[in-house]
């Protein structure tokens, strides 16, 4: 074990019960900058050969040699080619699954007879820690769950509890003791 | 670069980061046992402590004999009919050896007399094994192995104080050379992932979790301090590696040095830095002609544009580098054009200290044992070189099992 794995196993610990959705793009469907470029410079009319011209060629010395290259290389244009190919791939490509794991840690508490804040750390932290924490860390969770959802019992906060909970536990896969056992 | 005149509390930012920063802050927070501030051991001092070790791990087995070609030995062309690499195309170092062409910065340390070559480097009953070897290599221990690495155990004998930070690895997960008694190794990659990701208002309550002192067993105890390592290493590290700039090139494919030399150019305590060309990278079987030559250009240019930073942050006196490979190939080229594993293999030291040249004898072309290079040079000698001359340790017993003329490489 070592710093930076477990800063590792603690981040994906959050990207877990937090997953990033908003943020993701199917790698299967993402061709890059460079075919996105061309693509938007065919679909605007351009021809292939200045479509696909390299950025750095279009602008200072070199211009006219670099367009040339790129207009007498026109029916052999990998570039072109590229944007074809993407086109074509993606017709056929399954998108990757990207769902966030399914659970309720509200549930999850109150089928083990948890019905206060206190009693919902000492659920998960049973769950998920083989040693028990000292009291100070104890409690620092129970405030910070009782500061998240207002109240101490968790009936009244039932509606949006699930959000905190996931805080605590990944708070709680984040303690030291979460690596042992 | 760090701005080296920030000051806090009066204390210069460059003391406390090389008396291990983070120590510094949480002995003022309280409860931290893990690496007691200010604190250097008289071995510590004695040890030229600006002196600082790279280690180079070039994974996979190096081929040595494509590296630095001996091509002043019709045997090496007989050997290698197909994949051997002509006088014509070898950047050549004398009548004898010769880098191949893509190795142009090892070419230009050789020339500048800043880097050694010691040939045949190896040990008795070499493992033909990846693993196994690699694990000699790592713990100083070949045939028998050890719990612990010998960077790791140098680390316990430079720095008995463990201060933070002393020993870091730049890789994805740590190696067994690191493995130490008693430091916790910095480990990791990617300066810019190594952060805990945690929403605003969690913060406090783990700043709070990682204060209490009544952690439970002994394992329990070990984490909250690998724990307390990470919580303050992380900013450092970022910090150091957002503020670094430099002119240099490090080369087509950056394995790590880069980030060395922005810990340096922060300041930190760090006198011991292993890193590795990763993923078994030179493990050449299949046609390697063309994968070797490039994995030489990345490896050459980067290793050359880390000591030109190093020049560059006025610590070329500071800093001597180390490039190893678990072992070399075997003499004969295989059918399909590549080569498969064998024994002894040449080790580079780089750095301006280093008195430059070829050391050890080269092992003979013929004389082989049953196909494989005779090792010539024990590496634990080379290992015995660099703790003794150049980092001032004379105890070298305990590391490395017994006693290791050294090479003589350092002035």
């Amino acid at each position: 074990m070592t710093p930076g794995a477990l800063l590792s196993r603690n981040n994906l610990a959050r990207d877990i019960l937090f997953p990033n959705i908003i943020d993701f793009v199917d790698p299967s469907f993402d061709p890059g900058e460079q075919i996105r470029d061309v693509n938007t410079k065919i679909r605007a009319g351009l021809d292939i050969g200045a479509a696909t011209i390299e950025q750095a060629a279009t602008s200072g010395e070199g211009q006219m040699t670099a367009a040339n290259i790129v207009a007498s290389a026109e029916d052999f244009n990998t570039r072109y080619a590229s944007l074809v190919g993407w086109q074509e791939a993606v017709r056929r490509v399954k998108p990757t699954a990207r769902s966030a794991a399914q659970f309720d840690l509200l549930r999850l508490v109150q089928d083990d007879g948890a019905t206060t804040a206190a009693q919902a750390v000492d659920v998960l932290l049973l769950r998920f820690l083989h040693e028990p924490v000292d009291s100070k860390a104890r409690k620092a969770l129970v405030d910070y769950l009782v500061d998240q959802i207002g109240v101490e019992q968790l009936a009244p906060a039932a509606t949006y509890a699930e959000q905190p909970l996931r805080r605590v536990a990944h708070l709680i896969m984040s303690m030291p003791e979460y690596q042992l056992g | 670069m760090a701005n080296q005149n920030d000051r806090s509390s009066g204390i210069a930012r460059r003391d406390l980061l090389r008396a291990g920063f983070g120590a510094v802050m949480m002995g003022g927070s309280g409860g931290f046992g893990l690496a007691p501030m200010f604190a250097s051991s008289a071995a510590a001092q004695t040890s030229n402590p600006n002196r600082i070790l790279v280690i180079v791990e070039l994974s996979g087995g190096n081929d040595g004999l494509n590296t630095v070609v001996p091509y002043g030995d019709d045997a090496y062309y007989k050997a290698r009919p197909r994949i051997g690499i002509k006088p014509g195309n070898l950047l050549k170092l004398d009548n004898h050896f010769g880098f191949q062409q893509t190795m142009s910065g090892f070419e230009r340390l050789y020339r500048d007399g800043q880097m050694a070559i010691v040939h045949g480097v190896g040990y008795p009953q070499p493992s033909f094994s990846h693993f196994s070897s690699m694990a000699y290599w790592h713990t100083a221990a070949p045939n028998r192995g050890a719990p612990y690495g010998w960077v790791g155990a140098l680390a316990d004998q430079m720095d008995p104080a463990n201060r933070n930070n002393f020993l870091v690895n730049i890789d994805t997960n740590q190696s067994l050379a690191v493995r130490s008694r008693q430091h916790v190794p910095l480990v990791f990659d990617d300066p810019a992932k190594f952060a805990r990701a945690t929403y605003a208002d969690q913060a406090p309550v783990i700043d709070s979790v990682l204060k209490r002192n009544e952690a439970g067993s002994a394992a329990s105890k070990f984490m909250v301090d690998i724990t307390r390592s990470a919580v303050h290493s992380e900013s450092l590290v970022r910090e150091a590696w957002s503020k670094y700039k430099t002119p240099v090139d490090y080369g087509l494919v950056r394995f790590g040095l880069d980030r060395v030399a922005a810990m340096i150019a922060a300041d930190f305590p760090t006198r011991l830095f292993y890193l590795a060309y990763r993923h078994n990278a030179f493990d050449t079987h299949v046609y390697q002609s063309d994968v070797h030559a490039r994995l030489w250009t990345y490896t050459a240019d980067h290793i050359a544009g880390f000591m030109a930073d190093m020049a560059r942050q006025g610590r070329a006196q500071d800093v001597v580098l180390m490039a190893f490979s678990e072992f070399g190939r075997r003499v004969l080229e295989n059918t399909s054009q590549g080569t498969d594993h064998g024994t002894a293999g040449p080790v580079f030291i780089a750095g301006k200290p280093v008195r430059g040249g070829f050391y050890g004898a080269p092992p003979s072309l013929t004389n082989l044992d049953d196909g494989n290079l005779v090792h010539t040079t024990d590496f634990r000698r080379v290992y015995a070189t660099l703790m003794r001359e150049w980092l001032g340790m004379p105890d070298t017993r305990g590391i490395l099992g017994g006693d290791f003329d050294t090479l003589r490489m350092f002035g």
